[in-house]
């Protein structure tokens, strides 16, 4: 038999090999980014003219509807403070909002997997959210006209029980989505409690404690120094209040004394400040239902003394997350660790099947002794000087915060919990342009904490 | 949707892609081994699984089609008809490459069914002449006397076809590479492709195979530069690899396909130099993301639909890609994974591994006359389906080439099935010659 020897026919190997590798490299592409693709805002699959239209029903948690499909439309609650108070954390339906849930979590709403594609797409599937919009409405009417944020969370559980962020819109009333989308309402569409960086002011001094205490143990209580209406570092002076004197760990928080801190924040050193402050997550990426929040940042590198002190007290360049911050009086209040915080409980399929629930963890900031002891500090502050009559019924242990944020601005912050086992919630609040921590944040605190004492006994 | 549509496309969702590789598997084993009975039985049952293909398609078309384009339905069947009674004829054997092409012929209806009812009819006239002309040069090849004769007058055609489209041709989606013809128009490289294989396994003769060479290669680099001055660089690249492989096939010396390859590179180079922003557009894949509303426009749409369909597709006509420009054309591969699912797009695309390598194995025996063009014919199908379906999905630059027999085009469609008749006839040749060392023995 005439067999030709053709080497000639290599070529046609080596073409079918490129042609398999290359769907190959696809398959690569195709899993790493199909759900990018399939979600993306022109895929009229899930989107009628740049709108997600193929997702269930948002609830809250006790089961008011929050958004849902009516007919081609989507509607939101009927009452105009539960659509501006729960806005952020419901979304909208262009992707404006984008850490909403109807647009962060959109690949659970629509029921989206490679294998089935968007076959046979139509109602999508439900979330049901953590929070209680009664919560959320009072938190809004207390912010008023300020700008500002307040996360509260049940510190047993981790879950979100008010999440509002002003300035807000009616996603409902034209006028005010058009003025919201013309940028005429500022940063509307940032949820500050998971997209914004602030200053702590002197919330951070919880974390200047929290070293003194592991790095001194019981002889921290007894560490004095002097308060002159402040301090002075290397001849520049760090301002005080009042006139402490000679002040030692307790009375020092109690008054928010910025010479005890500062000094203290420099007898602790760099190294071990920006280790607890690493520990209290600054630096650190969190994430809430898989949605990364802002990063804060620690930064002592290349400072002055000076700038040191200022740091120790909250202030010179620190910037602190919302929820971040919320994680960690969590922590202080459930003996040294906080569960993992989140906003979305479950997305369920119409038939009621689970897709989606939160991973949750259980994460370590301090020594349960060292946790106790900054409980105690904050309970004494209230005590001592906020007045637990603040707070009506409710046993609120907090630390206030007056962060200057230049050009004469500062920003009120008031962060804690609740003592109480049978409402054990921690909080976050701040109230941009509110004056001292005291005149502005506390009061929001306490309308929106009141709120969620009634909403968690009913 | 109603419940009872939904019922059966669910149904045969599953099924279609379930088969189609059924279909695939049983044509690797006929297609690639000797054993004659088991090739048998492999061809019965791949008609069995390419009718049933054919049948699920047909009940999503009664949904989608018989009220308003009942002619559609009726074209359809008739086809499948007509299939069967080829397949009955030639007694189920031999008939491996026809279960490829009807296969893909089947994933283009789904496509051309979609369009519009006048696109569907006109693919069929083109699918009718086009099978018409394949049999026609069939019985040309076979008479080898015959073909010495058509070599210069296909040459002749082949120039003026070209040259007539340098100066009368239309520009049609930025290349200059239409003609048009009692007002129908159609694309001269389609019909010069023929030649270009044709010329593959002639100009040789083994003596002369210095000159031959030469005069190939003279008339393969003139076409790829008109292609290149019209624009139509997609085109020219699928030449280029007929070219490549034609010329490693009439086996030259290693020195001379580095040549052939560096001066391939050398065009480029200077189209790239001469051109700058060719060079900027052709250059510009890899970042469709990046420009989703500009140049990476249908490449991002193609791959939204690709995920959109999954693995199984969404029915037939129930895409939304096929609502953009050129979506039946350029980007058709997005289409059949939005709606037949990404494995029949997958099968397809393997469809033409499988032609290549069945053209390989007939070069053992066949004579390079026949087996050469066959492999020009398969690397031609092979090149141009990477183009059109990597360019697609932005792994290789975007080009106006036509996906093989499921791209909805008159022209396209006519030279995919001529070409077909070059395989068919090195199959041929193939078989008579292992008969007769058979008889010899």
């Amino acid at each position: 038999m005439e067999k030709r020897k053709n080497t000639g026919r290599f070529i046609i190997y080596f073409a079918c090999l490129l042609v398999v590798t290359g769907i190959a490299l696809f398959c690569v592409k195709l899993s790493k980014g199909a759900e990018k693709w399939a979600l993306y805002q022109t895929n009229r699959h899930i989107y009628t003219n740049g709108e997600i239209s193929k997702i269930g029903e948002v609830t809250d948690k006790n089961g008011v509807v929050l958004a849902q499909n009516d007919g081609e439309n989507r509607v939101y609650n009927s009452d105009a403070n539960i659509r501006k108070s729960t806005i952020h954390a419901v979304g909208d339906t262009n992707g404006y909002i984008s850490t909403g849930v109807q647009n962060a979590l959109r690949k659970e709403l629509t029921g989206y997997n490679l294998v089935n594609g968007f076959f046979n797409v139509q109602n999508g599937n439900n979330a049901v959210l953590t929070i209680d919009s009664r919560v959320n409405v009072s938190a809004l009417k207390a912010l008023g006209t300020q700008n500002g944020c307040v996360g509260i969370c049940n510190y047993k559980t981790g879950e979100i029980i008010c999440m509002v962020s002003t300035p807000t819109f009616d996603i409902a009333n034209e006028k005010s989505f058009a003025s919201a989308k013309a940028g005429e309402l500022g940063s509307v569409f940032v949820n500050k409690f998971i997209s914004s960086t602030y200053t702590p002011g002197s919330t951070f001094k919880i974390i200047t404690a929290a070293a003194a205490i592991d790095k001194f143990g019981e002889d921290v209580y007894k560490k004095e120094f002097i308060c002159n209406h402040g301090t002075q570092i290397e001849n520049e002076p760090i301002s005080c209040l009042g006139e402490h004197g000679a002040v030692s760990l307790t009375g020092a928080f109690t008054n928010s004394c910025n010479a005890y801190f500062s000094q203290l924040g420099l007898t602790l050193g760099r190294n071990t400040l920006t280790e607890y402050a690493e520990k209290f997550g600054f630096n650190k990426d969190f994430y809430i239902n898989g949605i990364k929040s802002a990063r804060s940042s620690f930064n002592l590198q290349d400072t002055r003394n000076i700038s040191f002190g200022w740091a120790s007290i909250g202030q010179y360049r620190t910037l602190m997350n919302p929820l971040q911050m919320l994680c960690n009086v969590s922590a202080i209040a459930n003996g040294g660790e906080y569960i993992t915080p989140y906003f979305v409980e479950s997305i369920s399929k119409p038939n009621g099947k689970v897709v989606y629930k939160p991973e949750t963890q259980t994460v370590r900031v301090v020594s349960k002794d060292t946790a106790d002891k900054l409980l105690n500090l904050m309970d004494t502050a209230v005590l001592n000087n906020y007045g637990k009559g603040s707070f009506g019924q409710l046993d609120i242990c907090g630390k206030t915060g007056t962060a200057e944020v230049g050009q004469g601005v500062e920003n009120s912050l008031f962060v804690g919990f609740s003592k109480d086992e049978s409402f054990p919630v921690a909080f976050v609040v701040i109230v941009e342009g509110g004056g001292s921590g005291r005149s502005s944040a506390m009061g929001v605190a306490n309308w929106a904490l009141q709120s969620a004492k009634q909403a968690f006994t009913s | 949707m109603n419940a009872f549509y939904t019922f059966c496309l669910s149904c045969s969702r599953v099924a279609l892609p379930v088969l189609a590789v059924l279909v695939l598997a049983f044509s690797f084993i006929p297609l690639l081994f000797k054993n004659e009975e088991k090739s048998n039985l492999a061809s019965k049952l791949n008609v069995l699984f390419l009718m049933l293909f054919q049948g699920l398609i047909f009940v999503q078309f009664l949904f989608l089609y018989l009220k308003q384009s009942v002619l559609i339905v009726v074209f359809y069947v008739a086809f499948v008809l007509i299939q069967f009674i080829y397949f009955f004829l030639r007694r189920f054997s031999g008939i491996n490459v026809e279960i490829i092409v009807c296969f893909l012929l089947t994933v283009g209806f789904c496509v051309w069914a979609g369009v519009s009812q006048t696109a569907f009819i006109k693919q069929m006239i083109c699918l009718l002449i086009g099978v018409v002309l394949a049999l026609l040069l069939y019985v040309v090849l076979l008479n080898r006397k015959i073909a010495a004769a058509v070599k210069i007058p296909a040459v002749i055609l082949a120039i003026a076809l070209f040259a007539a489209n340098i100066w009368f041709g239309t520009v049609k989606n930025g290349s200059q590479n239409w003609l048009k013809l009692f007002s129908v128009s159609f694309q001269p490289s389609e019909i010069v492709k023929i030649a270009l294989v044709f010329f593959a396994g002639t100009v040789i003769g083994i003596g002369k195979s210095k000159t031959g060479n030469t005069v190939y290669t003279l008339f393969c680099l003139l076409c790829i530069a008109i292609l290149g001055y019209l624009r139509d660089f997609g085109t020219a690249a699928v030449y280029f690899c007929v070219f490549l492989t034609a010329i490693c096939l009439r086996q030259i010396s290693f020195k001379k396909f580095l040549f052939a390859t560096a001066g391939g590179a050398a065009v480029v180079a200077a189209i790239a130099v001469l051109f700058p922003y060719v060079a900027k557009r052709l250059f510009a894949f890899g970042n469709a993301w990046q420009n989703a509303s500009s140049t990476g426009y249908q490449q991002t749409r193609t791959m939204v639909a690709v995920a959109s369909g999954g693995l199984f597709g969404v029915g037939a006509n129930n895409g939304y890609l096929r609502n953009i420009v050129a979506a039946d054309t350029d980007i058709v591969f997005g289409v059949v994974c939005e709606e037949l699912g990404i494995i029949i797009g997958f099968c397809a695309v393997f469809c033409f591994v499988l032609l290549a390598l069945y053209s390989v194995k007939l070069l053992k025996i066949a004579l390079p006359f026949y087996s050469i063009p066959a492999c020009a014919a398969a690397v031609l199908y092979l090149s141009q389906t990477a183009l059109n379906v990597f360019g697609s999905v932005d792994m290789l630059p975007f080009t106006g080439v036509t996906l093989p027999f499921i791209s909805n085009g008159g022209t396209s469609l006519i030279s995919c099935i001529v070409l077909i008749a070059f395989i068919k006839a090195a199959e041929r040749n193939y078989l008579w010659k292992k008969e007769k060392t058979q008889e010899d023995l």
